[in-house]
């Protein structure tokens, strides 16, 4: 096994980026081969997180990094610590089981094989991504990805579907190129672009570290689908396949978050080893940008909720609950960056929500799909009385639904639990103002509770409102891949500790979080106290109230006023900027300039000899 | 001694005067012959590149005559380089000439058009190398003429107004050059680029007002040449009205030389820190900007393929006049990657875009729809060479855009950053439209399947060295940028 160990340790991401070229290159080829291509695809992705996983106890010691000199003029480098490690094999779980699933939607006649073209070229992306250590080959594999999901939207080859699609590249492709002013912005004033020890320098640089920062989170942001950014997922969620949405909002979205941990961990932290008697000023940049962080968090949940409960459309309505559950994340994150070396709670409550989310969302969005394959109906109102005709997808539909509202026993509860005390430690340990960001936090929380019970029952419970005995019931195959992840979601919630100590712990201790705190108030901790379970009853109760609330006096039939919609104001000035105003220029101006070239010509001459004669008489 | 460019020019000159003799009904001969002697050029060019890193810099004084007498050549390391590149990128653009333009002249006019594209190269090497006010000019009226003949040669009738324009306007940049000549000669009495250098700082001194109209008539003349946005509008027409090769030749090298000739204006002859407190490089950097974004905004509203990426050829030139006015060697060094990076990329897309008609006769962008199917291997190339344009790392337009960006913030000038932000962002907006047309928007009942496009070979392989070229000096860019830095810090800055 050694040598396969060394193999390992030395060439793990040229075999990923080889194998997975080789087969990408493969499925055109493939032809009408279903089962051939089914073959590759999956194995392949099976083959790469087995390998990855085998690196764990190389990982569990100290960041495995591979070093790949002369490529960019720079040298590019992976690197496997222990969060990239969770996140990869979480990436490789989504996307077989989305893949498992995507089988059953992805018809034959529908560019069957572009699909899973870009399907893989997407999760070799994704890899690259997670494994990266140094910022351009991040910015390489981020780039590929936002392309490369493009190619996933647009499958039903709709005029919608080209629409939604462009507006989410043209953002992405702005991301790119905020992220990529902040990597240059970065590397200029800290003379180096790699990752280890740009703390140290980070915290001198002066006013423009602030400008580095809102670019980074910008850019990320928009991929997180952060307010005031976000606007492209309901979208474009509301025309891509279910397979699709399951795969952004499991996994892709939560690439954007990494990407704002990632930057905010090594540019922030540095290396913790090294306690200078200056640390004052070090945590000052640290605590204002993460103070930022928590309140576009909480900006984030509130907005999502909001817009989901005012949401008939299923796909729309998940849509906006990801944009909600990634403030979560955003706001985790924020208090990890908040309180410094304090801050272990807020990273691993925002890496496990990471992982629970993308396990529930996924689950609910397949729970969509069977529903749409039968119905053909998205509007939650017109459905309804399902329970009776397909129990067990009711039953798994419940599993998911107790997941995202956090009911204990189930994986929401967990990390929402970390999330919960992450706030209240801002709090305590911090500024006192964050206590209303912990009211709004129960409010969202309630709020999501109500979303969910009006989806369930206005899908499940009730009477028909058409009369569905006529359809045929037949999801026999989409219960393995939602089956899967119903067990993920109970087993988790069921053993919380599992995760948190054999992943978590060791990655908040190897990033250098104090460790007194982590023993004081993670280790070993118990989800299932009672301050923690009693709270939960609160805001389901309060989830209850406002649900019967909105129903009775038809409060979530209102929209927002037009003025508020931020695609209006945001994108559809851009757009216009950059559709009507070319061509209005080229209609325009073009010919008069063509034909008006001598023109052009003898007034820049005569203001030039105008300049120089009134300077010569100065 | 350093012989091989004269060998280079006189081998140039010769068989532009031979090639009228070859008998063009045996056209594998002409072929032939253009080959052997294009490949022998690139050997010369190669030779005298290590001549010159082996023995250092010299001088080439013509007739032996002293250097305030006589014509004298500076054989430098930079200019050595940029020659070299010049010559292999017209090796690649040739090659694909010899089956493209039977496409659009009578076999009669091949000869005349490979004389022509002969002396624009025998041109072009002279006006990299000359140290002499005076010859400067000869070689640019030769380059002009020739320039505008590869244009007219197609003979219809936007293409003659087209050259007719493109004649006229460089004409009034050479007089406008040759005034500026006449006004330093008037006070110094020298034309040897040194000797003016030397006497620059009495000049200053002596005579300001004739060194700034000096200065302000020669660089408005190359800006017409180079065409710095507003200047540029003779651009769109010739380039795009030209026969592909012709305007791949144009867009890719022509344009390029005078932008080196304002770069060897501002070191060798005025010195930076004349150009500094005139303050020509805050008036540079401004009319850079404005064509970096007015040129992507004139891109975006095009219709015809080959009139945008004309537009979209400004734009680039832009970016390298913003390089340029840092007047730091970093800024050097990022300009001349830029060039040699645009001079493949830009030839990529002309050559692509040439492909394309050439097949199917399509020019609108409205009928590109599924276009990747039934030319794939075309539209890789042309979808790569627009991604490196967009910024996509992996290609050497991404790094071009990424030792620019450093120069310019190594410079002092962060907010110029916000430009290439800007400028990159509406590149994409007109570039992956393309992109998604061809690959994502076939007809599945015509076009269902991928299938190699049946091309001449000498197109195909053009096309797929330029696509090596590509993306080999984006994941290896110091292959190119460790000689472009030696040479610049020759340059003393």
């Amino acid at each position: 096994m050694n040598f396969f160990e060394a193999t390992l340790l030395l060439w793990l991401p040229l075999i990923i980026i080889g194998f997975g070229l080789f087969d990408i290159i493969l499925i055109p080829l493939t032809g009408n081969h279903t089962t051939a291509r089914k073959v590759s695809v999956g194995s392949f992705i099976i083959f790469t997180t087995l390998l990855i996983s085998f690196t764990y106890s190389s990982v569990i010691n100290e960041p495995i990094i591979y070093a790949f000199e002369n490529i960019f003029g720079l040298g590019i480098y992976f690197k496997i610590d222990l969060l990239s490690y969770i996140m990869m094999i979480f990436a490789g779980v989504m996307f077989i089981v989305v893949g498992l699933f995507s089988f059953n939607e992805i018809k034959p006649h529908e560019h069957k094989r572009t699909f899973y073209f870009f399907y893989l070229l997407t999760y070799v992306a994704t890899i690259g991504t997670l494994m990266a250590g140094d910022m351009l080959s991040f910015f390489l594999f981020f780039e590929i990805m936002t392309f490369s999901t493009y190619g996933l939207i647009v499958h039903y080859r709709k005029e919608s579907s080209y629409e939604a699609a462009n507006e989410y590249v043209y953002l992405g492709v702005l991301g790119g190129l905020s992220i990529l002013s902040g990597i240059i912005l970065l590397a200029a004033y800290a003379g180096t672009l790699e990752w280890v020890n740009l703390g140290e320098r980070f915290y001198v640089m002066g006013n423009v570290k602030y400008v580095i920062a809102a670019l980074f989170v910008l850019g990320f942001g928009i991929k997180a689908g952060m307010v005031p950014v976000h606007f492209w997922i309901p979208k474009v969620y509301k025309e891509a396949p279910f397979s699709v949405n399951a795969l952004s909002s499991g996994i892709l979205t939560k690439v954007g978050a990494y990407g704002i941990l990632r930057v905010a961990s090594v540019l922030l932290f540095g290396d913790l080893s090294i306690r200078a008697f200056d640390d004052v000023w070090r945590w000052a940049t640290s605590l204002q940008i993460g103070a930022v962080l928590i309140w576009l968090g909480i900006i984030t949940m509130i907005t999502g909720v909001m817009l989901a409960l005012m949401e008939e459309n299923i796909k729309k309505m998940l849509g906006y609950h990801s944009v909600s559950q990634m403030g979560y994340i955003i706001m985790g994150i924020g208090v990890a960056a908040y309180l410094g070396l304090d801050g272990a709670m807020g990273y691993a409550g925002a890496v496990y929500h990471m992982i629970n989310h993308g396990l529930f969302k996924a689950l609910l969005f397949m729970v969509a799909a069977v529903v749409y394959f039968h119905t053909k109906e998205t509007n939650m109102y017109r459905l309804g009385g399902l329970a009776k005709k397909m129990p067990l997808l009711a039953f798994v539909a419940l599993i998911a639904v107790l997941g995202i509202t956090g009911m204990p026993f189930f994986n929401g509860f967990a990390s929402k639990s970390l999330l919960h005390h992450a706030i209240v430690e801002a709090y305590e340990y911090g500024h006192a103002s964050f206590i209303y960001a912990e009211y709004l936090f129960m409010i969202v929380s309630a709020g999501t509770v109500a979303s969910f019970v009006k989806l369930f029952s206005f899908v499940f419970l009730g009477k028909a409102t058409r009369s569905y005995d006529m359809i045929k019931v037949d999801y026999q195959k989409t219960m393995i891949p939602m089956g899967i992840l119903a067990v993920l979601i109970t087993l988790i919630g069921f053993f919380p500790g599992v995760l948190l100590n054999s992943f978590l712990i060791p990655s908040v201790t190897a990033i250098g979080y104090a460790p007194e705190f982590i023993e004081k108030y993670l280790l070993g901790i118990n989800f299932f106290n009672f301050t923690d379970l009693t709270t939960m009853i609160y805001i389901y109760i309060g989830g209850f109230v406002i649900y019967f609330v909105g129903v009775k006096y038809h409060l979530f039939h209102h929209y927002l006023p037009s003025w508020l919609n931020i695609e209006k104001i945001l994108y559809k000035p851009v757009n216009y900027f950059c559709e009507q105003f070319p061509s209005l220029c080229v209609i325009r101006y073009e010919k008069p300039m063509v034909l008006g070239d001598v023109f052009i010509y003898v007034v820049l001459l005569t203001v030039l000899l105008l300049v120089l004669v009134i300077r010569g008489f100065g | 001694m350093n012989q091989y460019p004269i060998m280079m020019m006189v081998l140039m000159l010769a068989s532009a005067a031979l090639i009228p003799i070859v008998n063009v009904k045996f056209k594998q001969h002409l072929h032939a012959f253009i080959m052997i002697v294009m490949s022998a050029l690139v050997l010369l060019g190669i030779f005298n590149v290590k001549h010159v890193i082996a023995f250092g810099e010299s001088y080439i004084n013509f007739g032996g005559y002293r250097a305030s007498i006589g014509i004298e050549f500076y054989i430098s390391q930079l200019s050595s380089l940029f020659v070299l590149f010049v010559i292999v990128l017209s090796w690649i653009i040739i090659l694909y000439s010899l089956k493209d333009m039977d496409h659009h002249i009578a076999n009669s006019k091949l000869k005349s058009y490979y004389t022509l594209v002969f002396l624009m190269l025998f041109a072009l090497i002279g006006l990299s190398f000359t140290f002499d006010m005076f010859n400067m000019y000869v070689f640019m009226e030769i380059l002009s003429l020739t320039s505008a003949a590869i244009i007219s040669i197609k003979d219809k009738r936007e293409n003659i107004l087209a050259s007719f324009r493109y004649l006229l306007l460089n004409t009034i940049g050479s007089l406008s050059i040759l005034f500026g000549i006449a006004l330093l000669y008037m006070v110094s009495g020298h034309l040897n680029m040194g000797e003016l250098y030397r006497s620059m700082s009495t000049l200053i001194e002596l005579y300001p007002m004739n060194l700034l109209l000096a200065i302000g008539f020669m660089f408005m003349g190359l800006a017409i040449k180079s065409a710095m946005f507003p200047m540029h509008v003779w651009l769109p027409d010739a380039h795009s009205t030209a026969p592909s090769p012709s305007s791949a030749l144009l867009s890719g090298i022509v344009v390029k030389v005078y932008i080196f000739t304002v770069i060897k204006l501002m070191v060798y002859v005025f010195g930076v820190d004349v150009i500094r407190t005139l303050q020509i490089d805050v008036a540079i950097s401004i009319l850079a900007v404005v064509g970096m974004i007015m040129g992507s905004i004139f891109a975006i509203g095009q219709k015809d393929i080959k009139r945008m990426l004309a537009y979209s050829s400004v734009a680039q030139i832009g970016y390298m006049f913003l390089g340029l006015s840092l007047l730091t060697s970093a800024g050097i060094a990022a300009v001349m990657f830029h060039i040699i990076t645009h001079g493949i990329i830009k030839s990529a897309l002309f050559l692509s875009a040439g492909s394309i008609i050439y097949k199917t006769d399509i020019r609108d962008l409205r009928q590109f729809n599924g276009m990747g199917y039934t030319m794939p291997l075309t539209m890789a190339v042309f979808s790569v060479a627009a991604l490196g344009l967009i910024g996509i790392p992996g290609i050497n337009g991404f790094m071009s855009k990424v030792y620019l960006s450093l120069a310019i913030v190594d410079g002092g000038q962060p907010l110029l950053l916000g430009a290439i932000l800007v400028s990159s962002y509406l590149n994409a907006v007109y570039y992956l439209p393309i992109i998604i047309n061809s690959f994502l928007r076939n007809d599945p009942v015509s076009q269902p399947n991928m299938i190699a496009e049946k091309l001449p070979n000498v197109m195909i392989a053009s096309m797929l060295v330029l696509l090596l070229a590509m993306i080999v000096t984006g994941f290896y860019p110091q292959l190119f940028m460790r000689s472009i830095e030696s040479a610049v810090a020759f340059l003393g800055l």
